[in-house]
């Protein structure tokens, strides 16, 4: 029995009283639309049919008034004018429920209690309800159980992250050229998902050893949420990352972007612990399917069409992802002109400012399709022999968090330079046109798509930006990151500073990460 | 209240207008109700004073906003004195040089595989001394803490990465300099930076001129330690040096001596290509400016490039010498062990304020 329980309800507990609950909630409290009301009412016990279809309070007919309903025997009366009271002093119904939220109440200890067991129907009601309704599932905020109210109660020193508050952000101290690394670690570290997955403890380890880096990274969420003002010394992950990925391990100034790369690919080789288990219980160790946590979070897929341009047969791949690289205006390899019939417009509302390229081109002229010329002839299936074909790359399925990568670093053969060309990206960014599935619509004839406001799926709100100043061949790289919605701020290895918007959209950018803004249950 | 069948509009429109506020009302006790309830539970189930904090904890951890000061209300670049503790060799490095330390513990990247193969090479001569000696690099390893790196590094030439262990190695195979130079391995500035001529007797100068250049650096004035081929100095300051420290008697020595050509008695071909790259390649000197660091891109090296591939992407970009993929040469670590023979330094630990400084 549960400390906010009542020995009362013991009285209650017997015979069919598991199913007679139900049905209380199933037809009165969370019967989803009145349909299914209705329809829940027929195929429920006749007993219950005439007087469901009429909920109102015996005594007086209201329908409003709190309405309860006697757990004992079949009585509605309404709270305010007391009539439920009244039933149960004159039957000894000592049980009732409120019909519009579901709390039990127990007339003797005038109060409403929170019994575990009749709780658990309560909310197992309501997840059907919702399922029904298509609501799917609903967040619920997490409550201690009796155990870590105890721990806490104990323990009354505790930290509130507040709006103004810097618990959450610290500096790195450069280990020797090592600022790449510093960037990319705040930029993981500020990943709402990812800072949510290792504060709540989610890893469990299978490595024997003491080098996985997925503990690593949960080390490094504790060091940042501990309050300390001092830099962390990373010098540990350094040392993983540099065991594990051997070709990263060199002392030189190295790419943020490879970096990154490599980081999350030993994660995500480290969090075998983490992938969930089937039905019965094996765990799924397809590489193709992994659920670990960086799947989750980076793992898109971008789709690969090659159309024959004799047939029209299109041959589609999907290839995983974990970051877009974009070329830039400048580049050896021509920018301008884009796709023919492409987008017209701004999308993502960036400033066009006297013709500064926008992520948004970059982006169009990724997914642009690219006639591939005679000297790259493709095998088509349907006609059996080499033709000429056009390429075209589309989003498939957008990751959680979004990388773009501007690939401002050029080594092509005759030349090796920094592209500083400004590039101008949005705070919010919509994904929608570059989806394969806006192409396929596009094909059908649907030209001019309407933006669609209501369709949040394909939203994206930036949160952390990578910046490199210098040359190729020295350099230093600093971040932007985002906290608490609206704050933005420079992380320059040790020092942390608060920055504006402004200073965050008007840098160069190397690396964007963006997030998507809504987020829903599987 | 039972329905009733009225009409809800007409002229008199108070009736539709009660209909609505009843119902507006009603919305709102039912959303009341609902935070009455979680507000309930939370007080019954014990978990409502979770919410609390104190004001001092809030102050304490609110953001700084100043110029000057970084969100905690810390002034900038306070943290040069940092240190942790190698994960591999259980050493305790200074954290802005952890990563060229680690490097070479680990064994991994470009110079330690030359490294090791030198250390090899000389293993059979060389007495123990020798190899805690060469591990007195990750002391050395100043060149590369935090204000040096906000500063233009162009690659550096790959010049005298193996004479000044070269001329290290000769002396300990001559058996006979072993005791002159101090062997204490931690000492940084003994066996590689300058000698002070002073502390030593005649017949220690002497057997240290016959193997080094001896030329007395203005700067602090202690004996150039490195071979007779050294470029930065003239035979004729050799001479004078001589001269100056040994007599008239001593004139004879640099010619006569084939330890002159040192370098050529080991006859494994890495030697004798090393001493030919340092022969060609200019003068670098931590204790000069920063700026002066900007010296000639020596992007062509003469060892074979190996080119490095990363995993998933071939952007292996950034602001790197990895660019060109050069595997093997390395210049950059190859600057701290070159420049520690360039000028003698006064102390190694000093050498961070320097870069302050600059900064």
């Amino acid at each position: 029995m549960s400390p906010a329980g009542c020995s009362h309800v013991n009285g209650y507990k017997v015979d069919n009283w598991k199913q007679n609950l139900r049905v209380i909630y199933q037809c009165f409290v969370w019967s989803g639309t009145a349909e299914t009301r209705r329809r829940k009412v027929l195929q429920s016990d006749a007993g219950w049919t005439d007087l469901a279809k009429s909920c109102i309070c015996h005594m007086c007919g209201a329908h409003l008034n709190r309405l309860h309903s006697c757990l004992y025997c079949v009585f509605f009366g309404c709270f305010t004018k007391k009539h439920i009271h009244e039933h149960a002093k004159n039957k000894r119904h000592n049980l009732a429920i409120d019909l519009l939220y579901g709390g039990i109440y127990c007339f003797v200890c005038q109060d409403y209690i929170y019994d575990k067991d009749l709780e658990q129907i309560a909310k197992e009601e309501q997840r059907k309800a919702w399922k029904l309704q298509g609501i799917g599932e609903k967040y619920t905020t997490w409550e201690p159980t009796k155990r870590e109210l105890e721990l806490l109660r104990h323990n009354p020193k505790r930290r509130k992250i507040t709006t103004n508050c810097t618990i959450g952000l610290r500096g790195l101290i450069n280990l020797g050229n090592t600022c790449f690394m510093n960037c990319i670690v705040q930029a993981l570290t500020h990943t709402p998902l990812l800072r949510d997955f290792f504060l709540s403890d989610r890893h469990k380890c299978e490595m024997q050893s003491n080098s996985c880096l997925v503990c690593e990274m949960s080390q490094l969420f504790q060091e940042f949420y501990s309050g300390h003002r001092s830099p962390h010394i990373p010098f540990r992950l350094l040392h993983l990352v540099w065991t594990h990925a051997r070709h990263l391990a060199g002392y030189e100034q190295q790419d943020a972007h490879e970096f990154l790369i490599a980081a999350l690919d030993v994660l995500h080789r480290h969090c075998k612990g983490d992938t969930i288990r089937d039905d019965n219980g094996k765990k799924t160790n397809n590489p193709n399917h992994c659920n670990c946590i960086i799947d989750q979070i980076f793992t898109g897929g971008l789709q690969s069409d090659v159309t024959c341009q004799v047939c029209h047969g299109v041959s589609t791949t999907i290839d995983p992802f974990w970051d877009i690289s974009l070329d830039l205006p400048g580049s050896s390899t021509p920018f301008w002109p884009l796709s023919p019939g492409g987008d017209s417009g701004t999308v993502n509302g960036e400033s066009h400012l006297s013709g500064s390229t926008t992520l948004t081109d970059c982006l169009r002229r990724f997914t642009r399709p690219e006639h591939l010329g005679s000297s790259a002839k493709i095998k088509c299936g349907g006609c059996h022999s080499y033709q000429e074909s056009t390429k075209q790359l589309t989003m498939k399925k957008l990751p959680i968090v979004a990388c773009f990568h501007l690939k401002r670093f050029e080594h092509s053969a005759k030349l090796r330079r920094k592209i500083t060309t400004y590039v101008s990206f949005p705070l919010e960014l919509d994904m929608t046109p570059f989806m394969a599935s806006s192409k396929e619509s596009r094909m059908n004839g649907q030209y001019q798509q309407s933006v669609d406001i209501l369709n949040n799926d394909n939203k994206y709100s930036l949160f952390a930006v990578v910046n490199h100043q210098g040359t190729l061949e020295s350099g230093h790289y600093t971040s932007f990151i985002r906290q608490h919605k609206d704050q933005w701020f420079k992380c320059d290895d040790a020092i942390i500073t608060k920055a504006s918007i402004k200073d965050v959209l008007d840098s160069e950018g190397y690396l964007l990460f963006y997030h998507k803004q809504f987020l829903e249950y599987e | 209240m039972k329905m009733e069948e009225k009409p809800l509009s007409g002229p008199d429109n108070t009736r539709l207008e009660a209909l609505v506020q009843d119902i507006y009302s009603e919305l709102v006790e039912d959303a009341c109700l609902g935070l009455c309830f979680e507000v309930h539970r939370a007080v019954k189930q014990g978990y409502f004073f979770l919410d609390e904090t104190d004001q001092d904890s809030i102050k304490e951890f609110e953001i700084v906003d100043q110029p000057g000061v970084d969100i905690f209300g810390q002034v900038f670049n306070q943290w040069k004195n940092k240190e942790c503790e190698c994960p591999n060799c259980k050493r305790l490095i200074a954290a802005s040089r952890f990563a060229p330390h680690l490097e070479k513990c680990l064994g991994m990247g470009r110079n330690s595989s030359r490294i090791a193969n030198r250390r090899l090479a000389s293993n059979n001569n060389i007495s123990k001394s020798e190899s805690d000696q060469e591990d007195n690099d990750d002391l050395n390893d100043n060149d590369w803490s935090y204000g040096a790196e906000k500063k233009s590094k162009k690659r550096r030439s790959d010049k005298n990465q193996n004479s000044p262990r070269r001329s290290k190695s000769l002396k300990h195979k001559n058996g006979e300099l072993g005791t002159s130079i101090s062997s204490d391995p931690y000492k940084p500035y003994n066996y590689n930076t300058g000698v002070s001529y002073e502390s030593l007797g005649p017949n220690e100068v002497r057997l240290l001129l016959t193997t080094q250049c001896g030329v007395i650096s203005e700067h602090t004035k202690k004996m150039c330690t490195r071979s007779h081929r050294c470029p930065q100095h003239t035979d004729d300051q050799r001479r004078a040096i001589r001269l100056y420290l040994l007599g008239p008697s001593a004139l004879t020595l640099p010619d006569a001596d084939v330890g002159g050509d040192c370098f050529d008695v080991p006859t494994d071909g890495q030697a004798l290509l090393s001493r030919m790259q340092w022969e060609d390649s200019p003068d670098i000197s931590p204790s000069d400016s920063a700026s002066s660091k900007a010296s000639t891109n020596h992007s062509d090296s003469r060892r074979p490039k190996k080119k490095k591939k990363s995993a998933l992407s071939m952007n292996s970009g950034g602001g790197g010498v990895n660019l060109t993929g050069v595997g093997s040469s390395s210049f950059q670590s190859n600057i701290s062990l070159s420049t520690k023979k360039k000028k003698p330094k006064t102390a190694a630990p000093l050498v961070p304020s320097i870069y302050d400084q600059l900064n």
